[in-house]
C-alpha cells in the first residue's frame, strides 16, 4: 500500500527532526548546567563515523549508536575536562572539539571504507538500516496525516521519550533542580551541598554523547552515502541554535526540531519545482531561518528579560 | 590548590598568576603545535600507517625547496584568514565566518571576469585593483551582519558568522552549477570564451560546476626570482599595518579595552557599536581580499573546491596560536601551510583523507586550549619539609 503525500513528507520531517532533536536536547542538558558546547558538529561527526564503522562490524545498528553514544561522550569528556576542572575558555575548547572532530570522524570514515570494512561490507547497509525501518501499523499507518505517527522507526520515539525525559527530570526530581541551579548559580548550589564539579562532568559526558547518537541515527537512517567529506553539514551548529530558540527547554526543543526537519523535508519535494540551480540556494534556508530566529529570540530575550542560564560559559571556581 | 603525589615527599602546588610572563604565551603556543604533531602520530597508527612515513613527508615538504613553495603558496590565504581574525578576537568578538567571508571575496572578485567573458572589457590595469576593491568592500560589508546583530541585540556572534559561511558556499553552489548564470557553459560566455578555449586546445565540460576561467589579465602576478604569487607581499604588508593599528592607534587601544571588560569600555565612553562595525568591516575585507587571491592566483575557477581546505577554519587555530600578534601569525600560518600540504601528499601516496590535516589542528587547536592552563596558573613541584 502506498503512503499519500502529507503522510510521506511528515514521517520524513520526524525523521530529520529527530537528528536535530537528539543532539539539540544534548546541548540542553549540558548547557543547563551551565556548560556551552560548541563542539557538538565534530562529536556528531565522530558519532557517525564510529556507528557505521561498529554497526557494519557487529551487523547491529543499536550497538552502532551505543558505540557513538559512548565515542562522542568520550570527547566531550575533554571538554568538560578543560572547561570544569582547568575553567578555561568554553569557546575556544568546543570550537577545537569541533574542528577534531569533523577531521578526525571523516579521515577514520573514510579510511574504514577502503580497507578495514571493504566493498562487501558495504553490502550489509541494507541490513542495518533495516534495524531503524519504519514500523508500520496495518491499517492505521494509511489514515492520512495520523498514519504518519504510526510509522515511524523506533528513535524518532526515543527523541519525543528523551524530550519528555529530560522534562520531567529538570522540574520533577530533585537533581533536575540541582543542574538547573548549577546552571544559574553555582556559588549557592555548592554552598547547598551540590557538587557542582560532578554535576557538570555528567551533563557534559551525556549531552555529548547524545550528540554522537544523533550523528549515527543520520547516517545510517538518512545519508546516501558514507565516506569522503562531512555528512554533518553544519546541522550541529542548527542544533545549538535551536537551544537558544527553545529557551532552554527540552519540550519547545522539541517543536523547533521538527521545525527544522519539516523545512529540510521540504526541499525533497521542491526539487521537482524548481529547475536545476535554484534549487541548491534552497539549501541556505534552514542556515537562513536560524540567523532570523536567533535574531527574534534574543530581542525577546532582551525585552522579557529572560534568556540563557544565568552562569553559561562560566566557570565555576571554589575561590 | 596542592596535590599530593601519592609515595613521594613531592607534591603539585597550583596558584592562579598574578602576572602573566611575556614568554610563557609563546611557549605554549610552540609547546603545542609541537606535541599536537607527535601526539598526530596516534591517528597514524590507528588507522595503520607508521607514523615515520607520515613524518618523512613533512620533513620533504619542508627540506625540498619546490614542495615548500608549494606550502608558502598554500600558506598565503591561510595568512589573510588568521590576520582577519586578530582585531575582532582581541575585542572578544568571535568572528567564525572567514570561511565564508573569504567565500564572499572571491565570489566579488569575479564579477570583472564574467564581464570580461560576456564582451565587456575593462582597461587592462584596472582588473587586479578593482577586483581586490571589490573583494574587500563586499565581503567587510557581509561582515556587518553579525557585527550590527551582536552590538544592537547580543545576537550571539559565532552561530551567526557560522551560519552565514553556509549561505556564501550555497551561493556559489547556485552560481555555478549546471543552469546557474555563472557556469561556464552559459551562452552569454559562447562567443569568447569558446574561441578562448578552441585557443587552449581545451573544451567545455557537460555538467561541470565551475565559472570560465580568470583571464591573464586578471591573474596575481608572481614575485621575481620566488615563484610565489604576489599575494605574499600583500600579507606581509597588511601585518605590518594590523600591528600599527594594534599597537600605536586608538582604534588598537579601544579594542583592547573592549576585550578585557565590555563594561568597562562602556563607562570608558566607547562606543560599541561604532567600533564592532569598523573592526568587523576590517576583518570580513581582509578575508575577502584573502579569496582574491586564492581565486586570481591558484584556483583561476569559482567553484565549490574552494572551500575544500577549509582556510577559513584553519585561520581561526592560526590566529589562536599566534596569540593574536600579526608577525607570528604570517610564521604560523607557513607551518599550517606545510601542514596541509603535507597532507595532500599523505592522500596520494599513503591513502589517507586529506581531511587528516583537520584532525591535526583540531588536536593542535585541544592542546593549546589545554596549554593555557600554563599561562593563567603557575604549577610547581615541590618537596615536603
Amino acid at each position: 500500500m502506498e503512503l499519500d503525500i502529507v503522510n510521506l513528507f511528515l514521517i520524513q520531517s520526524l525523521t530529520i527532526g529527530t537528528v536535530y532533536l537528539i543532539a539539540t536536547l544534548g546541548e540542553v542538558l549540558s548547557e543547563r548546567a551551565g556548560v556551552v558546547n560548541l563542539g557538538l558538529e565534530g562529536l556528531m561527526e565522530v558519532g557517525a563515523t564510529v556507528a557505521i564503522i561498529v554497526a557494519l562490524m557487529t551487523e547491529n545498528a543499536w550497538i552502532g549508536l551505543l558505540a557513538a553514544f559512548l565515542a562522542a561522550a568520550a570527547l566531550a569528556a575533554i571538554h568538560a575536562f578543560t572547561t570544569v576542572s582547568l575553567k578555561l575558555n568554553q569557546f575556544a575548547s568546543g570550537l577545537a572539539i569541533y574542528i577534531f572532530g569533523v577531521g578526525i570522524g571523516v579521515t577514520f570514515r573514510g579510511y574504514a571504507r577502503d580497507i578495514i570494512l571493504g566493498p562487501q561490507a558495504l553490502l550489509k547497509i541494507p541490513k542495518i538500516k533495516a534495524a531503524l525501518a519504519s514500523i508500520r501499523i496495518p491499517g492505521i499507518s494509511n489514515i492520512p496525516i495520523i498514519g504518519s505517527l504510526f510509522s515511524l522507526d523506533a528513535m524518532v520515539y526515543f527523541g519525543i521519550f528523551l524530550g519528555l525525559l529530560l522534562w520531567f527530570i529538570f522540574y520533577k526530581t530533585r537533581i533536575g533542580l540541582n543542574i538547573r541551579s548549577v546552571g544559574e548559580n553555582p556559588a549557592a548550589a555548592d554552598a547547598a551541598g551540590v557538587n557542582v564539579f560532578r554535576l557538570r562532568y555528567i551533563t557534559t559526558i551525556i549531552g555529548g554523547g547524545l550528540a554522537g547518537v544523533a550523528g549515527g541515527y543520520l547516517i545510517i537512517k538518512i545519508a546516501t552515502q558514507i565516506a569522503g567529506e562531512t555528512v554533518i553539514l553544519g546541522r550541529g551548529w542548527i542544533a545549538i541554535a535551536l537551544v537558544i530558540f527553545a529557551f532552554w527547554d527540552p519540550l519547545r526543543a522539541i517543536i523547533g526540531a521538527y521545525l527544522f526537519g519539516a523545512l529540510e523535508a521540504s526541499f525533497y519535494w521542491l526539487q521537482g519545482y524548481f529547475g536545476g540551480a535554484t534549487v541548491v540556494m534552497l539549501k541556505a534556508v534552514p542556515h537562513i531561518s536560524a540567523i532570523i530566529i536567533l535574531t527574534i529570540m534574543s530581542i525577546e530575550a532582551l525585552r522579557k528579560r529572560i534568556g540563557a542560564p544565568e552562569a553559561l560559559g562560566k566557570p565555576y571556581s571554589r575561590e | 590548590m596542592a596535590l599530593h603525589i601519592p609515595g613521594t615527599k613531592y607534591y603539585v602546588k597550583v596558584e592562579r598568576r598574578l602576572e602573566v610572563p611575556r614568554m610563557i604565551p609563546a611557549l605554549v603556543s610552540i609547546v603545542s603545535a609541537i606535541a599536537g604533531i607527535l601526539l598526530g602520530g596516534i591517528i597514524f597508527l590507528a588507522v595503520g600507517i607508521d607514523p615515520m612515513e607520515a613524518y618523512t613527508r613533512i620533513g620533504r615538504v619542508v627540506t625540498n625547496p619546490a614542495f615548500l613553495g608549494n606550502a608558502i603558496e598554500v600558506s598565503i590565504p591561510i595568512m589573510f584568514t588568521s590576520l582577519a581574525l586578530i582585531l575582532p578576537f582581541r575585542m572578544a568578538f568571535y568572528n567564525i565566518g572567514g570561511e565564508g567571508q573569504f567565500e564572499i571575496g572571491a565570489i566579488v572578485a569575479m564579477i570583472p571576469v564574467i564581464w570580461y567573458w560576456a564582451g565587456f572589457e575593462l582597461p587592462t590595469f584596472i582588473y587586479l585593483p578593482f577586483m581586490a576593491l571589490l573583494a574587500f568592500v563586499i565581503a567587510g560589508l557581509w561582515a556587518l551582519i553579525p557585527a550590527f546583530l551582536r552590538a544592537k541585540w547580543k545576537v550571539n556572534e559565532i552561530l551567526v558568522t557560522l551560519m552565514m559561511n553556509f549561505i556564501s558556499l550555497q551561493i556559489i553552489w547556485y552560481l555555478v552549477s549546471p543552469g546557474g548564470p555563472w557556469n561556464e557553459a552559459n551562452p552569454a560566455f559562447r562567443e569568447r570564451y569558446l574561441a578562448y578555449l578552441k585557443e587552449q586546445g581545451v573544451s567545455i565540460i557537460p555538467g561541470f560546476k565551475g565559472t570560465p576561467v580568470v583571464p591573464e589579465v586578471a591573474r596575481m602576478p608572481t614575485i621575481p626570482g620566488l615563484g610565489i604569487n604576489a599575494g605574499l607581499v600583500l600579507a606581509i604588508v597588511i601585518a605590518v599595518v594590523l600591528w600599527f593599528i594594534s599597537s600605536k592607534t586608538i582604534i588598537g587601544y579601544e579594542v583592547r579595552i573592549v576585550g578585557e571588560s565590555e563594561k568597562a569600555a562602556q563607562y570608558a565612553g566607547i562606543n560599541y557599536l561604532r567600533l564592532v562595525l569598523l573592526v568587523m568591516f576590517i576583518s570580513g575585507g581582509l578575508a575577502g581580499l584573502g579569496g582574491f587571491v586564492n581565486l586570481t592566483a591558484d584556483l583561476l575557477k569559482l567553484s565549490p573546491e574552494i572551500s575544500t581546505p577549509g582556510y577559513g577554519y584553519t585561520g581561526i587555530i592560526a590566529a589562536w596560536l599566534s596569540r593574536l600578534n600579526p608577525i607570528a601569525a604570517l610564521i604560523v600560518s607557513v607551518f599550517f601551510g606545510i601542514l596541509t600540504q603535507s597532507a595532500y601528499i599523505m592522500q596520494q601516496e599513503l591513502r589517507i583523507s586529506h581531511y587528516v590535516s583537520v584532525g591535526f589542528e583540531g588536536l593542535i587547536f585541544i592542546l593549546l586550549v589545554i596549554g593555557d592552563f600554563f599561562v593563567y596558573y603557575r604549577v610547581r613541584l615541590m618537596k615536603k619539609v
